[in-house]
């Protein structure tokens, strides 16, 4: 191990061991729920991590808890927003008997390319979102979608280009 | 997951331009009006450099994304995703009051940090104000009915107001150098200094400077500084000059100053404190009205409007309220 990752880890060793009490005790008060209190401080922590290694640095904190908090809050979100989605998933496919046929393990692998595009589609503008999935999914024309979301064709043309933008960085980013 | 971080390097900016372009391109052919010159233009683009022949082929990796789920199931997945995290998020906020009710009085005026409120995110219900004082010594404001996201990142501070008003006073702390910015629907405010207010509705969104200047650009790309004492209105397609005045901040007090203010558009502010809402004849754009109001008390607003004005104030219900003028 080099001597800056041997660094990181001290850095994360400390921000650890000085604020995991309080970030579990924070996340009980919020959740009610030791157990989750404890899995999602764990998967804090973890992100972090992997931030580190991903960035090769340990990041600049001002303010431990703030920081804490932000990320433990996407941590939140991701859960609520997974469990939100395969609900919706689950439901969808009761609508559709005839996809129903999908095996288990194909279900796992859609599941998981749903959360990848909700994940992308994240941070697009309302309106933005929807021009994109009426293109996308309904294959409607500009100019149909121009009338459903009341706005010109040419700002339809610009929402597409911006939400298409935003998908294809957002792999490279992610490396997906 | 994170929102996208800007590119970090001169690498990832040319890369994140070429994909721009790309992604430009695609929309152009698919809106159906490309003609003989685009198409030229587009080889051309296409054979200048291994980077845009790269990006335009990350398309077609995109596409592969969506086609892994069909359609249909897909889109009716998406449809119903938004209501049902927000039920999520209503249960933990539910949890959240046994919280609440404990703290301390202090704590309960100013909100430090998150993992407060709505999970990340901050709203004020109609009729409250909310201050929240940020990780880097940044206060804002809410106002009524209003909805706020704090994105802090390495190298930038954003705050995404998606409905309703603050205002904003940037820190003094001179050592932070990463730029603040508000994003709205449609377009951004970057602060070049200390105090101003920003206001988003359905078609447009405007800025209010008190103190220093900031830089507003919209979705086009447009920049215009706006000064103190100055405002400037916006949406995807304009940037107005500055206009010279303000609105009013003293909603911040809990007051809505009227001065010679037309009728109308006092009773258009005071249903944004009421709830409901609040209907009243255009007529009445020609009375003005002035006075200082309690945004706290809306019935004794329109008392005092009854009062005032040849109009009449019908409470059809609490929330329904119309305003019209008196047949004499």
């Amino acid at each position: 191990m080099s001597s800056s990752e041997m660094n990181v880890r001290a850095q994360l060793h400390d921000l650890y061991a000085e604020n995991h009490p309080w970030l579990i005790a924070r996340l009980r008060s919020r959740l009610g729920c030791s157990q989750q209190a404890a899995d999602f401080a764990q998967d804090t922590f973890v992100r972090i991590l992997t931030g580190c290694q991903v960035q090769h640095r340990f990041p600049e904190i001002r303010d431990p808890h703030s920081y804490l908090a932000t990320i433990a809050n996407r941590v939140l979100v991701d859960h609520f927003r997974r469990n939100a989605l395969e609900a919706a998933y689950l439901e969808a496919l009761a609508q559709q008997p005839e996809l129903f046929e999908i095996s288990p393990e194909e279900r796992l692998l859609q599941l998981e390319c749903l959360y990848e595009i909700d994940a992308m589609l994240t941070g697009l503008g309302a309106n933005v979102k929807r021009a994109f999935l009426l293109s996308q999914l309904q294959g409607q024309p500009y100019a149909k979608i121009a009338t459903e979301i009341n706005v010109s064709v040419s700002s339809v043309k610009k929402y597409m280009a911006k939400a298409t933008a935003h998908c294809l960085k957002f792999m490279l980013r992610n490396q997906i | 997951m994170q929102l996208l971080d800007p590119p970090a390097d001169k690498k990832s900016l040319l890369e994140d331009e070429a994909l721009d372009a790309a992604a430009e391109w695609h929309a152009l052919f698919c809106s159906g009006e490309a003609d003989e010159d685009d198409e030229s233009a587009f080889n051309l683009w296409l054979s200048e450099s291994d980077l845009n022949y790269w990006a335009w082929g990350q398309l077609e990796q995109l596409q592969k994304r969506f086609e892994r789920v069909p359609a249909p199931l897909m889109q009716n997945t998406f449809s119903s995703v938004d209501r049902r995290f927000r039920q999520h998020r209503r249960h933990l906020l539910i949890k959240a009051a046994f919280v609440l009710a404990a703290a301390p009085m202090g704590w309960m005026a100013h909100r430090n940090g998150l993992l407060d409120g709505v999970v990340a995110d901050y709203h004020t219900a109609t009729g409250e104000i909310e201050t929240l004082n940020l990780a880097d010594g940044t206060r804002v404001m809410l106002n009524t009915a209003s909805a706020l996201d704090v994105r802090f990142y390495d190298n930038e501070r954003r705050v995404i107001l998606k409905r309703g008003e603050i205002l904003i006073q940037t820190s003094e702390n001179k050592q932070d150098k990463r730029p603040f910015i508000v994003e709205t629907e449609f377009g951004t405010v970057r602060a070049l200094g200390t105090r101003f207010s920003v206001r988003t509705s359905s078609d447009r969104s405007l800025v209010s400077v008190y103190e220093h200047s900031v830089a507003v650009t919209n979705d086009q790309g447009v920049t215009q500084i706006c000064s103190e004492g100055y405002s400037i209105s916006f949406n995807q397609q304009t940037l107005s000059s500055p206009i010279s005045g303000t609105v009013s901040d003293a909603w911040k007090q809990q007051m809505l100053i009227a001065d010679n203010m037309p009728l109308s558009l006092f009773l258009t502010e005071i249903s944004r404190y009421r709830g409901g809402i609040v209907d009243f004849d255009p007529v009445l754009a020609e009375y003005r009205i002035s006075g200082a109001f309690k945004t706290t008390d809306t019935d004794q607003a329109l008392r005092a409007v009854e009062k005032a004005f040849p109009v009449r104030v019908n409470y059809r219900t609490r929330f329904w309220v119309t305003v019209s003028p008196e047949k004499k």
